[in-house]
């Protein structure tokens, strides 16, 4: 009786999902190292102005044309990716970390905490998401600190109910009450046992939230609020582009698709992941 | 008794609450009470096997948990070896007593393989010397029939009876005296069931351990266990040697039960002794003797006052919580008469 | 004699899944007649959910199925993927708390069928639903008619879906597993009730569960189920008193029983057979101890030894006359 029944996996269910994690990340990842590479991959200076030649259509010399100030587009797209990447990914971390923390002290505690914790999301969950970043991004002065601020003190709502929520239905768990009677400490129960097992949730929702800052971030560079000229921003360069939009649609659009496929490939990676990560 | 116990329950109770929101705070909602456990007082001797029965919320389990220093008790004591232990337990005081749980899939944490999980108890503890625990963790895992191999594979590649093999090797891994194993073979299947049962006997034997087996299954509490204690709303209504309640129940309930449970040799189905209706809700508990509405013997005494647990007039070591269970009816006590809910 | 309600020959059931065809049900056959308890008794992955779905008629989409099924002597449809059930058939379900629908009344419930199948105006569906209540022993009808699934007690809710299966008046109830999630008192009370729903009606009883000893009290006749096949069958008293199968044997040595003290019980080694193999031989054989050579080839249907008892063992005479426990025993 030491025959351990090693239970294959359903191929076809799981490599579509790992399919859609590679496509995913690959996606992503072509996007991550053109950022990165920027300054190799153009010649140009996303700041420097060329009054020369201003609303010039694509061509060789610039690949995707120039703006109202001459500046080269291509140029622009590739530093605003680094820029609104790092925002959307660095905007998450601290809710991530904040709202999983509280979220699993509230669910396994329960009590005084959990009634403090519910107490704060709820309330915060009252207001509308995006006029409470609005407000207190303008309230904080634009830029990009304050967006992290903004993100800090609201996103973490999310995690910490998701979190809470799980934390909760696994305290009944019988793992967790074996953990308990062989006298684990409460941190180990948490860190070791409980967190491992309920990561996922809160791992694909950043996934889906990473897009919603990074939208988030152009909403409000698009208003005037997010990212200052003249710092590339896809926001900011669809809003400059607007007004030509009749004659040099490419100004608006293009920043557009790149906020689409940074979106999708998010989301290819979130529902991959939910996959992977699910124990079975 | 003689022998002074290992562990003893001392007039436990507990009392749920249920869980407030911010709105019932506020709104001064009353909290809904449930009494799981009430004045539950029993002493284990080293070495024994005590059986606890009783159907589903009869608060077996709770008691299970209350004695392994997961709940707190709402009062009443837990008393090992004549020392009380505190409702907060220091780490050497946790390794006394250790639990093992009915549901083989969820008692095992699925991001860890058995390997790890025993070797983190062994670490916790400082069980064995740091260089000898992956060692002792082989060991444990042989103690228990399984192959060392086992120590590589996650939770989800294992058999349910394997995995309730590693739960008793877990268990086992800081040397307890005391085991409670809490319905440890109802979620297996019938073919297997035999294989951790039988461990548990052997284990008993081969290491002194003290066992408590909890179960809704009479028949696997006769086959493990030289006393049992039989639980109804939360109170032990009977506790016997074995043998002499299977055989010779006191207590209605107690006869109830045996009367129900469904047996591979008895035919004869219309026995008298059989009862109706359902379990009352333990939010709301009748006066008087919990079981007198579904009592076939019940008179109006048993709808006012609550039997104790109390001892035979020459029988110091069974007791029954029913004022019948060893005098006879009084002329002045009447039948109850019940509605056709109970007759059926 | 009466010709059987319940006719099943040759049943077989594949399912497609990721990891392979599922050969669920093995060429299964036998007869229940009217007003008799037919029990099949199989651990879990023995395909005696997929039987019961087969003959209710509500084999999943993924589904294929050959040999045929007849009720009161018509055969019913095999395909898999249908979403009605076969007329004369209803099934009573382990979780009678999930199997009703928490947002309606269960009069209502109960009243459903009367109304819409049999055709029953609403007052006369009601009275009807009322007299199932009844017979089924809920008491205070009238008012429990009006409850909500919520409000009742798990033995209450059996009861009611014990109504509800009796309500379309069939020839056959199938039941899954309908004592498992309850009480014990309250499972002798449900038993009861099967044994006398199906004297008063003359419907007949198919009943599946893991547990020996519930069969040992509610049935007349018995199948056992293993990975996917009957490896024994026959009344009560012959399959239990004498077992002519090494599983069955096996088995019967491996549970306790209330009745028996500390009779030792003997583990069947091994583990319950994966419904994904394929190839021939005896199911039983990675787990038996009476296997010869001969049982690694061949097809292993039942054969009747006599008139009350049939087995797929090729060694029954060396299992005959062992009492089952003694002889487990020893192995």
């Amino acid at each position: 009786m030491t025959a351990v029944s090693r239970s294959e996996s359903p191929k076809t269910a799981r490599g579509r999902r790992s399919y859609s994690l590679v496509m995913g990340a690959g996606l992503l990842g072509v996007i991550v190292v053109a950022a990165i590479l920027a300054p190799w991959i153009t010649p140009y200076d996303p700041l420097a102005h060329d009054l020369e030649s201003i609303l010039a259509p694509p061509s060789s010399d610039h690949l995707l044309g120039t703006d109202h100030l001459g500046r080269d587009v291509w140029t622009r797209l590739l530093y605003a990716a680094r820029l609104d990447l790092l925002i959307g990914v660095g905007a998450v971390i601290t809710p991530f970390m904040t709202g999983t923390l509280l979220g699993a002290v509230a669910g396994y505690y329960g009590g005084r905490i959990d009634l403090a914790v519910s107490a704060a999301t709820d309330m915060l969950m009252a207001f509308p998401y995006y006029v409470l970043i609005i407000a207190l991004v303008f309230s904080l002065g634009p830029g990009i600190p304050s967006i992290f601020i903004a993100m800090a003190i609201v996103a973490w709502v999310s995690y910490a109910r998701i979190v809470r929520g799980e934390v909760l239905s696994a305290r009944g768990q019988q793992y967790v009450m074996a953990a308990k009677t062989l006298g684990y400490t409460d941190l180990r129960i948490i860190v070791r046992h409980i967190l491992p097992n309920v990561i996922t949730q809160p791992v694909t929702y950043a996934m889906s939230d990473i897009v919603v800052i990074i939208v988030g971030v152009v909403t409000l560079s698009y208003l005037g609020l997010g990212v200052p000229p003249p710092t590339p921003d896809w926001g900011s360069m669809i809003a400059s582009g607007q007004s030509f939009m009749t004659t040099q649609w490419q100004l608006s659009t293009i920043p557009g698709i790149a906020v689409v496929i940074v979106g999708l490939s998010f989301s290819l990676i979130g529902d991959g992941l939910t996959h992977r990560l699910r124990p079975e | 008794m003689t022998v002074p116990p290992i562990l003893e329950a001392r007039g436990l109770a507990k009392v749920f609450s249920s869980r407030r929101s911010v709105g019932d705070v506020i709104f001064r909602r009353p909290t809904e009470e449930l009494q799981a456990l009430e004045n539950v007082s029993f002493q284990v001797v080293r070495g024994e096997s005590l059986g606890i029965v009783g159907e589903s919320g009869c608060g077996k389990s709770t008691l299970a948990r209350c004695l392994v220093g997961l709940y707190p008790p709402t009062s009443g004591k837990t008393v090992y070896e004549g020392r009380e232990f505190e409702t907060k337990r220091a780490l050497s005081d946790r390794k006394k007593i250790q639990i093992v749980f009915q549901d083989p899939y969820s008692s095992l944490n699925a991001r860890m393989t058995i390997g790890q999980a025993l070797r983190e108890v062994l670490r916790v503890h400082r069980v064995v010397a740091s260089e000898r625990v992956a060692a002792r963790a082989v060991e444990l895992l042989a103690l228990v029939g399984l192959d060392s191999q086992i120590a590589n594979v996650y939770p989800r590649q294992l058999s349910g009876g394997q995995r309730q093999r590693v739960n008793i090797a877990r268990a086992l891994a800081v040397e307890p005296e005391v085991l409670i194993a809490d319905e440890p073979v109802s979620a297996l299947d019938v073919s297997i069931q035999a294989i951790v049962l039988n461990l548990l006997a052997s284990l008993r034997e081969q290491l002194g351990l003290t066992l408590i087996l909890i179960a809704h299954d009479l028949s696997v509490v006769r086959y493990l266990c030289d006393r049992v204690a039989v639980m109804y709303m939360g109170r032990i209504v009977e506790i016997a040697a074995t043998e002499e309640l299977f055989e010779d129940p006191r207590h209605p309930y107690t006869q109830a039960l045996l009367a129900a449970a469904p047996s591979l040799e008895r035919k004869s189905r219309e026995d008298a002794r059989s009862i109706g209706g359902d379990p009352p809700s333990p939010f709301d508990l009748p006066e008087g003797c919990p079981f007198h509405p579904r009592c076939p013997v019940a008179t109006d005494h048993c709808a006012t006052v609550r039997p104790p647990l109390e001892s035979g007039p020459s029988d110091s070591v069974r007791r029954a919580a029913c004022h019948y269970a060893w005098a006879p009816v009084a002329a002045h006590h009447k039948p109850l008469t019940r509605g056709e809910e109970n007759l059926r | 004699m009466t010709a059987p309600v319940l006719q099943v020959r040759d049943l077989q059931v594949r399912m497609s899944s990721p990891r392979g065809v599922v050969h669920a049900v093995r060429g299964v056959s036998f007869d229940v007649e009217a007003g008799h308890t037919h029990g099949i008794v199989g651990e879990s992955g023995s395909g005696k959910t997929t039987l019961l779905r087969a003959i209710l008629g509500l084999l999943p989409g993924n589904a294929t199925a050959g040999g045929t099924i007849s009720v009161s002597g018509r055969s019913i449809p095999l395909a898999g993927g249908r979403s009605k059930a076969v007329d004369g058939v209803s099934i009573v379900f382990q979780e009678p708390m999930t199997a009703l629908n928490p947002v309606v009344r269960v009069g209502l419930q109960i009243s459903e069928a009367p109304r819409f199948k049999l055709g029953l105006g609403r007052r006369a569906a009601r009275d009807r639903a009322l007299e199932l209540m009844r017979q089924v022993g809920i008491p205070d009808p009238g008012r429990r008619f009006d409850a909500y699934p919520h409000e009742l007690s798990g033995g209450l809710s059996q009861r009611v879906l014990i109504a509800i299966a009796l309500s379309a008046e069939p020839k056959i109830i199938l039941c899954d597993e309908p004592t498992t999630a309850l009480d014990v008192t309250v499972q002798d009370q449900i038993l009861k009730l099967f044994r006398r729903i199906s004297e008063e009606t003359g419907v007949a009883i198919v009943y599946v569960t893991h547990d020996l000893a519930v069969v040992a009290q509610t049935c007349r006749t018995v199948s056992v189920m293993y990975a996917g096949q009957f490896l024994e069958s026959g009344t009560m008293e012959a399959v239990f008193g004498r077992p002519r199968h090494p599983y069955t044997l096996g088995l019967l040595g491996a549970v306790p029983d209330v009745s028996r003290g500390r009779t030792p019980l003997v583990a069947i080694p091994g583990s319950p057979p994966d419904l994904v193999r394929t190839g021939e031989g005896c199911p039983f054989l990675p787990r038996c101890s009476y296997a010869l050579d001969e049982c690694a080839h061949g097809v292993f249907s039942l054969r009747d030894l006599n008139h009350h008892q049939s087995t797929a063992c090729i060694r029954s005479d060396s299992l005959s006359g062992a009492a089952p426990v003694a002889e487990a025993e020893a192995s």
